[in-house]
């Protein structure tokens, strides 16, 4: 099988081995040892070592034995998704929750999904709503829901 | 006899009008998320977990495990009408109930389904009350060697099962260990990987975790999934005579099967249905019929996962050791709620335990009352499209993690570690070992201490106190055995199991 049918499985192995080499690097800062027990770099250092190790190993397995390809779904839709939470999450530190939540319920359901806007814009501004009526007065949980609440 | 006294301290507190209301509300959302696609108990506990921050624990996980059993409930409809598992452990009964379904027997299906679940249900939750309370007393004379050794097994049993590749497992869980080494070490209080923020003094939080995992993941990888599918007319749900004869022994044999796999540390139902299903076409004096409608291959794997579902809870009450990803979520809420999972929480949450153990004796009533007359009902959920389903999920999500802590920083983490979950799940690295990891690093790294310290650094405290070296054997054996096994099958070519997942 090419290399570039498996490329993103060895991206993310690779992702874990690298995390695992810092993981590694970091824990030298503290002592490892102390009196008869490991000190506050041991597990870290070995927890780095070990996850380096599996993730070199879950690499090696795919380069040496990578299977049947399998057929993936496609990115775009995920990534606007996720799109949606980024923008949604760096808004609610300016506008409060409401806004930034009602604005992608509707961009997922309007956009990413095509659906009829008038039903989107229901739906999404039920869904803000009693998320707010169950935070904010049924657990009482101080949400900031509007910039004068920030 | 004990045991039968607390369980009725257990129904007293089970009984009350509210944690009725929190059962029935537990096994109807396990229900409906095993019908909707795309979302699983796991994910329904985790979303629900910020709700119940600061709520009666024993209502909550009462409600907890009703998600969990009810979702095996409910995944057996989608098997049945539409031939797609709404849980894996009901992949077995997408087969054979599927078929029926072909040949206008679906209510047939799902009523053997719905009686077999509840006697299997009934039979496991009666060998838990039995079983869990001396294997905890036992466990009681545990000290930090046994529970470092514990936490070893819990963590590689999961790992193991977890995925299609025990590499991937493993590593999982070593992930889950090192985001649990964040924040102070509460030995020395020497701040750990905190990047210079402030907000990772106290660590990375388990329900940010888990909602992102399970959650955002969940959503992301899902989002793709196809929109509703011709469901079959579901009538007759009673089974006849003939059907109960053929159903009665298969649901005998997955009670027992069900329940032995489940108790198992992290083998959990998908297993458990296998086996029953392959053990009633063994034994079957009519195994030409399999694969085209044979009530018996209903009736085996739905008792057997429902058996599964209750046996999990077995080492996870007992010992702290979960029997299956949900129940490592459950385990987690357990600390949240300032619980020490573990052999001390039935001397010590005495009343909780047997409460939830009693709940489960009402879950499986309620389960079976709601699917006799309700299957079709509940079938109509079918209908519901995905896309209209995940965009108030991801809300719910963001909202829920903030109100844990009032902080924004854990909802950038949620968005990060929801990007991740979504990986894992495209190139399949399993998410619970990484939550178990996440969740038992602190016990596992306070144990390693003190079991060195009383021996005076030397390791063999592991390999000379019995029961320490019996679970490190029982690790080593779950992380060899899918190794071997593999290794043998590509010798002989596919298995039975493989021929049909």
């Amino acid at each position: 099988m090419k290399i570039s049918a498996i490329k993103g499985e060895l991206a993310f192995a690779a992702f874990f081995a690298v995390i695992g080499l810092y993981w590694v690097g970091r824990s030298l800062e503290f002592p490892i040892w102390s009196g008869f027990a490991p000190d506050s770099g041991f597990l870290p250092l070995a927890y780095g070592l070990i996850l380096t190790v599996l993730s070199l190993a879950v690499i090696g397995t795919l380069l040496t034995s990578p299977g049947e390809p399998v057929e993936r779904e496609p990115l775009t839709k995920s990534l606007l998704i996720l799109a949606a939470l980024v923008v949604c999450v760096s808004t609610a530190g300016v506008l409060g929750f409401l806004l930034p939540l009602f604005g992608m319920l509707l961009f997922l359901y309007a956009y990413v999904e095509r659906l009829p806007l008038m039903r989107s814009i229901l739906v999404s501004a039920a869904t803000t709503g009693v998320l707010a009526l169950i935070f904010e007065h049924w657990l009482h949980i101080p949400l900031p829901l509007t910039p004068w609440e920030l | 006899m004990e045991s039968l006294i607390d369980l009725a301290g257990g129904f007293a507190t089970a009984l009350t009008p509210a944690n009725v209301l929190m059962c029935f509300l537990g096994v109807f959302l396990g229900q409906l998320v095993g019908v909707l696609p795309g979302i699983g108990p796991s994910a329904a506990i985790a979303l629900l977990l910020p709700l119940t921050f600061g709520a009666d624990p024993t209502a909550s996980l009462i409600m907890f495990a009703g998600i969990y059993y009810g979702a095996q409930y409910g995944g057996t409809i989608t098997s049945v009408l539409i031939s797609v598992p709404g849980e894996s452990s009901t992949v077995m009964t997408s087969i054979e109930g599927y078929q029926m379904a072909v040949r206008g027997r679906a209510g047939t299906a799902l009523g053997i389904a719905a009686i077999g679940s509840f006697i299997a249900g009934t039979f496991a939750t009666l060998g838990l009350t039995l079983l869990a309370p001396p294997l905890a007393q036992a466990a009681l004379a545990f000290g930090p060697p046994e529970y470092f050794a514990l936490v070893v097994l819990g963590l590689t049993a999961l790992a193991a099962v977890s995925g299609s590749s025990v590499t991937k497992g493993l590593a999982a869980g070593v992930a889950g260990l090192l985001l649990a080494t964040v924040g102070i070490d509460p030995q020395n209080g020497v701040s750990r990987f905190d990047f210079g923020q402030v907000w990772l003094l106290d660590g990375i939080e388990f329900i940010v975790l888990t909602v992102a995992l399970f959650g955002v993941g969940e959503v992301l990888a899902s989002c793709n999934q196809a929109t509703a599918r011709p469901i079959a007319k579901v009538k007759n749900v009673l089974p006849n005579r003939e059907d109960w004869r053929r159903s009665r022994m298969p649901i005998v044999r997955g009670s027992l099967i069900g329940f032995l796999i489940g108790v198992l540390p992290a083998t959990g139902a998908t297993i458990a249905s296998f086996v029953a299903y392959i053990v009633e076409k063994k034994v079957s004096k009519r195994p030409q019929e399999f694969g085209k409608g044979a009530i018996e291959g209903v009736a085996g794997p739905e008792a057997s996962n429902n058996a599964a579902a209750a046996g999990a809870f077995v080492p996870m009450l007992a010992l702290g050791v979960p029997g299956s990803g949900t129940t490592a979520i459950i385990l987690g809420a357990l600390i949240m709620f300032g619980l020490r999972p573990g052999p001390e929480l039935f001397t010590q949450n005495s009343a909780l335990v047997w409460a939830v153990i009693a709940s489960m004796y009402i879950g499986n009533l309620l389960l079976l009352v709601m699917n006799l007359p309700l299957a079709g009902l509940f079938a109509q959920l079918l209908k519901v499209p995905y896309r209209w389903l995940y965009p108030p999920i991801l809300a719910l999500c963001i909202v829920g993690v903030f109100s844990q802590a009032n902080s924004l920083e854990d909802c950038w983490l949620l968005v990060g570690f929801g990007a991740l979950g979504w990986a894992m799940k495209r190139y399949d690295w399993p998410a619970a070992p990484m939550i178990l990891g996440l969740v038992l690093g602190p016990i596992f790294e306070s144990s390693l201490r003190q079991s060195l310290t009383m021996s005076h650094g030397s390791s063999m405290i592991f390999m000379t106190r019995p029961i320490a070296v019996t679970l490190i054997v029982c690790a080593a054996v779950f992380v060899l055995l899918p190794i071997i096994a593999h290794l043998l099958g590509k010798r002989s070519g596919p298995t039975e199991i493989g021929e049909y997942s």
